[in-house]
């Protein structure tokens, strides 16, 4: 498994670096538009081939990643967060809690979120500065990515609620937020 | 005491369900378009049909008003009728409701299938190389986007509840795999291993009561990720069902339809998802 997590992080910091090289591998820039070549396929000047428009694959493509590589990372931070937070609480207090922060996770998996995006964009402006852009895609991301989590989380921290260990620690004195985090807490990381 | 509690958890699926509706309506009424019909350019439309179409799209305007029309509709069996298509709700969901049921419970069952074969034989092995090669198969399919998926199922001529059960795998077999291996790494099935005990007896009596439960929600949690690669799937691969119409729907700004279909999805979310904790509560050995 170490052989494969080195593969991985070579792959990963190969495709961070070409995303930093990106001034350097595609000096042109993703704007710049090869209007007598729109719509060209891979070849030796353009390796991606050019969009309807004439503008480099691979550059744009080069471009993206830095974006990506950015908000995908966060906004799997954060959903996971809200998992723990809602999942991890709501499995651990049980009843009325439990329920009915399932049923704010079972709202949340069975909404039309698409016009949740459409309208976010709707009503931000034409002329959004790219950092305000990020951080709204990010924050939805994030808020609309934690339901599947959350649900398997409860059901974990609900089956060592009623466990010996648990129930040891309580009888030791150890409760709330220190039981939570002392004892229910490494035991639902494999599934965060 | 039964009693009580079943009609306790049917009071709380009733809201629920409601309020899905209820926000679903919302999140379609302040999505951009909504108060523009494509039908209103049509030059062949004199200025009164026009004007009608404006007032029917004016009717729906307050989304308070419009849900609770529709409620009391649909109490008296009356879904309402589609904008776009032009037919009744309930002749819709009932023509392509077979279909959707179909390539989500197949595809369900291909998934889960392979992901708890997958993650078994990796939690029964514990080979380096076996858990790697089974990473590397389950995290592919999870680069996939499920439109890329759908569109190869099309390019390839496979059928449809392939796609959905590929785009569910990689989902349960993470899960499954991380819960099996926890397991497989608790003491009393190493101690049970040690005195021998053949494998099935330790999956059966010592590893399944462990994470069933946490197993049970994923698989209801599964549900829901099956009906939503269904939308992509139908889409574009022509099938004629739910998925297919909820697609038109969003496109079309079609309230009555993507109201009810919400409705549906989460009435069918809430009952997996139930399900999913109620028969883990048996298998912890609480009471439901």
């Amino acid at each position: 498994m170490k052989t494969g997590r080195t593969l991985a992080c070579v792959v990963l910091l190969l495709v961070i670096g070409a995303s930093l090289a990106a001034g350097w591998l595609a000096p042109a820039g993703y704007a710049k538009q090869y209007r007598e070549a729109a719509g060209a396929p891979p070849s030796a000047q353009h390796w991606l081939g050019t969009d309807d428009v004439g503008r480099d694959r691979f550059a744009r493509v080069l471009y993206g990643t830095r974006i990506s590589l950015l908000l995908a990372p966060a906004a799997a931070f954060l959903s996971t967060l809200l998992a723990a937070l809602v999942g991890g609480f709501a499995g651990y207090l049980g009843g009325v809690w439990a329920r009915f922060a399932m049923a704010v996770t079972d709202l949340f998996l069975s909404l039309p979120w698409l016009f949740l995006l459409i309208t976010v964009r709707a009503l931000l402006p034409l002329n959004v500065s790219p950092l305000v852009s990020v951080l709204v895609t990010f924050l939805i991301l994030g808020a609309l990515g934690w339901t599947s989590a959350a649900r398997v989380l409860c059901t974990t921290a609900a089956t060592l609620r009623g466990s010996d260990f648990v129930c040891q620690a309580r009888a030791s004195g150890i409760r709330g937020a220190r039981l939570f985090w002392m004892h229910v807490r490494p035991n639902v990381k494999p599934v965060l | 005491m039964l009693g009580w509690k079943i009609a306790r958890h049917g009071l709380a699926m009733l809201v629920t369900v409601l309020l899905g509706g209820l926000l679903s309506a919302t999140l379609v009424r302040f999505a951009p378009g909504f108060d523009v019909d494509e039908n209103q350019l049509d030059p062949r439309l004199n200025s009164a049909s026009v004007q009608a179409l404006r007032e029917a799209r004016l009717r729906e305007h307050n989304v308070v008003r419009f849900y609770y029309r529709s409620l009391m509709r649909a109490a008296h069996g009356d879904l309402g009728t589609s904008i776009s298509l032009g037919q009744p709700v309930t002749t819709l969901l009932r023509e392509r409701a077979p279909l959707t049921l179909r390539l989500v419970s197949v595809g369900l069952l291909m998934s889960w299938s392979v992901a708890l074969a997958l993650a078994l034989s990796a939690a029964w092995w514990r080979n380096a190389s076996y858990d790697a090669l089974t990473t590397v198969v389950s995290g592919t399919f999870l680069c996939i986007p499920a439109a890329v998926l759908a569109l190869l199922s099309v390019l390839w001529n496979v059928p449809g509840a392939l796609a959905i059960g590929l785009i569910v795998f990689p989902r349960s077999y993470r899960y499954a795999r991380n819960l099996l291996a926890k397991a497989y790494s608790l003491p009393h099935i190493i101690t049970a291993r040690a005195k021998g005990l053949s494998e099935l007896r330790i999956l059966f009596w010592h590893a399944v009561p462990v994470v069933g439960p946490q197993l049970l929600a994923v698989a209801g949690v599964s549900v829901s990720v099956a009906i939503g690669a269904a939308i992509p799937v139908e889409a574009l691969c022509g099938l004629a069902g739910v998925g297919q119409l909820a697609w038109q729907a969003a496109l079309a700004r079609d309230l009555p339809l993507l109201m009810n279909i919400t409705v549906l999805v989460t009435l069918v979310t809430l009952l997996a998802n139930s399900g999913a904790d109620v028969l883990g509560q048996v298998l912890r050995g609480e009471r439901a």
